[in-house]
C-alpha cells in the first residue's frame, strides 16, 4: 500500500520549472531511492513533501491525508478568510480545513520527519537539546508548565530526555550527549540529524543526500543504520549521489532529470535504463 | 479636482525628499543588510551643515543671493559624504562579521552621538534658513493649480539626481560591483573586486545625497530642529521598504508614493493622522508583499 | 582571578541569589531619596529588559517597539483608576491584559516576516500607538499632556509613597520576573524559542509550530511590559505619550543586546549601563546622549556579543567570524 502517494506535482519558481509533472508513490515498509543529476529537482520535492514549498501544481497524498496541493487561486486571496475556522459550523470548517494548506509542523505531526542537505541543526545548542527537538511535538507543556512545574510537565521533562537519549544511542552519540552539536565532527553532525528526526517518531523518514561527506567506513555504518531504520518499520525516502548507497539499500529507484520523472524500478532496471545512462553521461560531457 | 491635482503636486515634492534619503537606506541595506538608522542623523547633519555654509558664504558674497546655493550644496554634499564614510569606517566595518544585532546597535549608537551633537552645537530651538534665496515666484499650470519655483526646482534637481544614480549603478562598472556586492560579498570578493572600497564608495553616495536632501528640505520647509532626523528618517525608511528595499528605483517609487499618500491623507482626513497613515500602510505592504512593490522575491535556499 | 574563581563557583547556587537579595534589600537604606529613585528606575527598566529580552534574547524576534506596551499598560491602569476609581493594585491585572491583547493582535499578522523586516514594523506599530495618544484617541488619553491626578497606590492601608516603598514593590517584581523567566527558559517552551532562534526553518520541520511559540514569545513579553507600565504609573501619578517615545524602545532593546542576548545577568549589566549610568552621569546634561551613543558603539566593537553573554550567544557570535 502507498504511504506515500505523488501526484502530478509540479513547481514553478517564476519561469523556471523546478518539478514538472513528477508521479510516484513511496510504499509501506520500503526503502526508495530519488536520484538524477544536480538541478533535477530533488530537493525542491522534499521541500514539497514537508510543506516549506507549496506546489504549483498536483498533490500530495500522506496516509490518507492530502498535505499539499495548490493554494487556491492566490494565498493571499485565502489569508483574509482564516476566521472561517472559527465559524461554529462543521461544514465550513471542515471546506476550510480542505482549502487551508499544511504548515510544515503539521506535516511533522502527522508523520514525516526529515534531514537536511545542508546540516541544519541547532549548532549553539547541545546534541540532547537538539534531539529533544523531534519529541516537542509529542509533548504538550505550555506557559503553564513551565511558570508552576506541576507533576505532569515534570512526568513529560524526563519523558523528552528519556526518549531523545534512546535516540542518542541508537544513532552511537551517547558520549557526545552535552556537547554543542556544532563542535561534533561532520559525520556525527550528519548522524545527530537523523536522530532528531527519529525523535519525532515518524512514520516517513525523509533523508537529503545522508551520505554527503562521509568516508568509505561511515558511509558503510551509515548504510547499516538505514536499514536498521527501516527495519523498525519506518519507511525510508532519500536523495543520494553515492551510487554505492542508492543501489545497495534501496529497493526501489525514481529517477529525475530536468524535473522531469525519467524512469522507475529496481536498481538492475534503472542501470540499464538508457534514459538514465543517457541523463548522467550527459551531465558528466557537459 | 483642482484641489486633488494641488495635493498631488505637493506630494511629489515631498516624496522627492522621501526619495533622495531612501536611496542611502536602501543603498546600503543593500550590500550591508544593515538599517543605516544613523542616515537620519546624516540628513539632519546636511541640514545644519548647509545652513552654517549659506550664512558664511552669503557673509564672504555680501548677500550673493541664491548663487550662494550651489557652493554651498556642494560643501555639503561633500562633508556629509565624508562623515557616511567616516561611520562606515568606525562603527560598521568592525562589526561586518559579528552577527545582525551589533551593527544595529552600532548604528543606533551613532543616531544618538549625531543628535546629541547637533543639539549641543546648535541648541534645540527650531533653527530658521535666510529667507529670500529663491524667489517666491508661482507659476499657474492649470486653472487653479499652481507650482512654486521652489517645488520646480526641488523637483528637478531630485529627478536629475535620481537619473544620475539610476545611470551610474546600472551603466558602470562601479555600479557593478555594488550591485555584485549586494548579491555575495564572498563571491565578489573572489571576482576581484574590493568590497571595502565598494562599501565605503555606497556610504560616499548615500550620505551625500541624503546630505544634500537635508539642506534641500530645510530650504523648502524654512525651518528645522535636531529631532528632523529621526522622523523624517523612518518615514524615508518606509519609502524604502515600500518600493522594495536594496532596489533603487524602488526607493523613489516608495518616496513618491508614500508622498502623495500622506499629503492626500493630511488634505482629505487628518492632518494630525498623516503620520499613523504612513506606518499603517509600511505595516500593510509588509503583511501582504513584504518585498515591497518593486523588490523581486528571493527563495530561501534550503 | 584564577585562584578565586573556583572558589567562588563552590557556593551553592541558592546562596548567591540568597546574598544577592539581601544586598538588594540593604542597598537603598543608606541612600537619600534621589539614589533611591534611581535604583527604582533600574529596578523598573531590569523588568523590562528581562520582558523584551523574551522576545529578542530567547525567540530571536527583533522588537523595537517595545516601549508601546509599556505605555499600554501605564495608560491602562491610569484610565481604570481615573474613570472607574479602581484602585491601582486592581488595575494592574487589567494592564498586563491589556498589553498582552494588544501584543496578540500586532504581532498575529507580522510574524511570518524575519529579521530586518520584523524590526521596522515593530517601530512603525511603536509610533503609530504613541501619535493614536497624542492625538487623544476615543477623547480619553488626554493628547499630549497625556493624563495626571492618579491615585497612589494602597497596599494593605499603607499608601505607597515614599521612593523606598516604590522601590521594595519593583525590586518584588523584579524577583518574581526572574522566578517565572528562568523557568521559562529551561522549559520545553523555552526550548523552543531557542530552536526558532537557531534555525526556524529545521525548528518548523522538527514539529514546531513556530507561529504559535513566537506568538507566546510576543504575549507574555508585551504583557509583562504593561505590567511594568503599571508599575510605573503607581510611582509617578502622570502618564503622557512620551512613555512610547522611539527612543524609550531603543533603550529597551539595547538594555538587552548590550549585556547580552539571552542572558539574564546580562539584562542586569545592560540596565546598568543604560539606565544607572546615565543617571549618575547626569551632570553631562545634553552631552550625555553623546557619550551613551560613543559608548554604545565602542561597546559593540570590543564585545559584540555584549558584556555578560549567555553561553550559547557568544559562541554564536564568536564562530561567524
Amino acid at each position: 500500500m502507498a504511504l506515500l502517494a505523488i501526484r502530478n506535482l509540479t513547481k514553478r519558481f517564476g519561469g523556471l520549472t523546478a518539478v514538472d509533472y513528477v508521479s510516484f508513490s513511496v510504499n509501506e515498509g520500503e526503502i526508495l531511492g530519488l536520484i538524477g543529476p544536480n538541478g533535477a529537482g530533488k530537493t525542491t520535492i522534499f521541500n514539497l513533501i514537508t510543506g516549506i514549498y507549496t506546489p504549483t501544481e498536483g498533490e500530495i497524498y500522506f496516509n490518507g491525508h492530502r498535505i499539499a496541493h495548490p493554494p487556491l487561486g492566490s494565498r493571499r486571496l485565502v489569508t483574509p478568510i482564516w476566521w472561517l475556522q472559527w465559524l461554529p459550523v462543521r461544514s465550513v470548517r471542515e471546506r476550510w480545513n480542505d482549502l487551508r494548506i499544511l504548515r510544515p509542523h503539521e506535516i511533522t505531526e502527522l508523520g514525516i520527519a526529515r534531514t537536511f542537505q545542508t546540516i541544519r541543526l541547532f549548532k549553539n545548542m547541545t546534541v540532547l537539546e537538539n534531539v529533544m527537538a523531534g519529541v516537542h511535538h509529542r509533548t504538550r507543556a505550555g506557559v503553564w508548565g513551565a511558570l508552576f512545574r506541576p507533576p505532569a510537565q515534570r512526568e513529560e521533562e524526563r519523558f523528552t530526555v528519556a526518549e531523545a537519549e534512546q535516540y542518542i544511542r541508537f544513532m552511537g552519540l551517547s558520549e557526545y550527549r552535552d556537547e554543542l552539536a556544532k563542535n561534533l565532527p561532520y559525520g556525527h553532525q550528519r548522524r545527530l540529524e537523523i536522530a532528531r528526526a527519529l525523535a519525532a517518531r515518524p512514520r516517513l523518514l525523509i533523508l537529503d543526500e545522508p551520505a554527503a561527506g562521509l568516508n568509505e567506513q561511515e558511509t558503510m555504518e551509515l548504510m547499516d543504520l538505514i536499514r536498521q531504520i527501516r527495519d523498525s518499520g519506518i519507511t525510508i525516502l532519500l536523495i543520494e549521489h553515492d551510487m554505492k548507497v542508492v543501489m545497495g539499500i534501496c529497493e526501489r529507484i525514481v529517477v529525475l532529470d530536468y524535473g522531469k520523472k525519467i524512469a522507475e524500478g529496481t536498481p538492475e532496471e534503472v542501470q540499464r535504463d538508457p534514459r538514465v545512462i543517457q541523463a548522467y553521461l550527459g551531465e558528466e560531457e557537459a | 479636482m483642482q484641489q486633488l491635482l494641488q495635493q498631488l503636486i505637493n506630494g511629489i515634492t515631498i516624496g522627492a525628499f522621501y526619495a533622495l534619503v531612501a536611496l542611502g537606506y536602501t543603498m546600503v541595506y543593500g550590500v550591508l543588510k544593515l538599517i543605516n538608522f544613523a542616515h537620519g542623523g546624516l540628513f539632519m547633519w546636511g541640514a545644519y551643515v548647509g545652513l552654517t555654509g549659506l550664512n558664511v558664504l552669503l557673509v564672504l558674497l555680501a548677500g550673493g543671493g541664491a548663487v550662494a546655493i550651489f557652493p554651498t550644496a556642494v560643501i555639503v554634499m561633500v562633508t556629509i559624504a565624508m562623515v557616511g564614510v567616516l561611520v562606515e569606517r568606525v562603527a560598521y566595518r568592525p562589526l561586518r562579521s559579528a552577527g545582525r544585532l551589533a551593527p544595529i546597535i552600532s548604528a543606533l549608537g551613532v543616531a544618538f552621538i549625531l543628535e546629541s551633537l547637533a543639539r549641543n552645537v546648535y541648541g534645540a530651538s527650531y533653527k530658521t534658513y535666510p529667507t529670500g534665496l529663491i524667489p517666491v515666484g508661482r507659476v499657474e499650470i492649470l486653472q487653479g493649480v499652481r507650482v512654486s519655483l521652489m517645488q520646480a526646482i526641488v523637483l528637478i534637481v531630485s529627478f536629475l539626481l535620481m537619473a544620475a544614480l539610476y545611470l551610474f549603478v546600472y551603466r558602470t562598472r562601479i555600479g557593478t560591483a555594488m550591485r555584485a556586492v549586494a548579491l555575495d560579498h564572498e563571491v565578489s570578493r573572489l571576482m576581484g573586486i574590493d568590497v571595502d572600497r565598494i562599501i565605503a564608495t555606497v556610504f560616499l553616495i548615500g550620505p551625500g545625497l541624503g546630505g544634500l536632501a537635508g539642506m534641500i528640505v530645510a530650504l523648502y520647509y524654512g525651518s528645522f530642529d535636531f529631532t528632523l532626523g529621526w522622523i523624517f528618517g523612518l518615514k524615508a525608511f518606509i519609502s524604502a521598504i515600500l518600493g522594495g528595499i536594496g532596489n533603487i528605483p524602488g526607493a523613489m517609487l516608495g518616496g513618491m508614493i508614500l508622498g502623495i499618500i500622506e499629503t492626500l491623507g493630511a488634505g482629505y482626513v487628518s492632518p494630525q493622522w498623516k503620520d499613523v497613515i504612513a506606518y499603517v500602510i509600511l505595516i500593510l505592504i509588509l503583511i501582504f508583499r513584504p518585498t515591497g512593490l518593486l523588490g523581486e522575491r528571493v527563495a530561501e535556499k534550503l | 582571578m584564577t585562584t578565586w574563581r573556583p572558589r567562588l563557583q563552590k557556593i551553592p547556587p541558592l546562596w548567591w541569589q540568597a546574598g544577592l537579595l539581601v544586598l538588594a534589600i540593604l542597598l537603598p537604606l543608606p541612600l537619600n531619596d534621589y539614589y533611591r529613585a534611581v535604583l527604582w528606575r533600574t529596578g523598573l527598566y531590569a523588568i523590562l529588559g528581562l520582558s523584551l529580552n523574551i522576545i529578542v534574547g530567547y525567540a530571536g524576534l527583533f522588537q523595537l517597539g517595545h516601549a508601546a506596551f509599556y505605555a499600554l499598560g501605564a495608560y491602562t491602569s491610569a484610565l481604570l483608576n481615573l474613570h472607574f476609581d479602581i484602585p491601582l493594585i486592581l488595575t494592574w491585572p487589567a494592564s498586563i491584559l491589556v498589553a498582552a491583547l494588544f501584543g496578540y493582535l500586532i504581532s498575529r499578522p507580522i510574524l511570518h516576516l524575519r529579521g530586518d523586516y520584523l524590526c521596522i514594523v515593530t517601530i512603525a506599530f511603536g509610533e503609530v500607538v504613541r501619535l493614536a495618544l497624542v492625538n487623544n484617541i476615543f477623547g480619553i488619553t488626554g493628547g499630549a499632556n497625556g493624563l495626571s491626578g492618579i491615585d497612589r497606590p494602597v497596599l494593605f492601608g499603607l499608601v505607597l509613597r515614599s521612593p523606598i516603598h516604590h522601590y521594595y514593590l519593583v525590586l518584588f517584581f523584579l524577583v518574581l520576573t526572574l522566578f517565572a523567566v528562568r523557568r521559562l527558559e529551561n522549559s520545553r517552551l523555552g526550548r523552543a524559542w531557542m530552536y526558532v532562534r537557531e534555525d526556524e526553518t529545521a525548528a518548523e520541520a522538527m514539529g514546531v509550530n513556530t507561529t504559535r511559540v513566537k506568538l507566546l514569545a510576543f504575549v507574555l513579553g508585551s504583557g509583562w511590559a504593561g505590567m511594568a507600565g503599571a508599575l510605573y504609573v503607581a510611582r509617578v501619578p502622570v502618564v503622557s505619550p512620551d512613555l512610547a517615545r522611539f527612543i524609550e524602545s531603543v533603550i529597551m532593546f539595547c538594555i538587552v543586546v548590550l549585556g547580552g542576548t539571552g542572558s539574564i545577568p546580562g539584562v542586569f549589566v545592560g540596565t546598568l549601563g543604560m539606565i544607572t549610568l546615565p543617571e549618575i552621569f547626569r551632570f553631562l546634561k545634553t552631552w550625555r546622549d553623546a557619550w551613551m551613543g560613543v559608548a554604545m558603539v565602542a561597546m559593540m566593537i570590543a564585545r559584540p556579543e555584549g558584556l555578560w553573554p549567555s553561553r550559547r550567544i557568544r559562541m554564536e557570535i564568536r564562530e561567524e567570524e
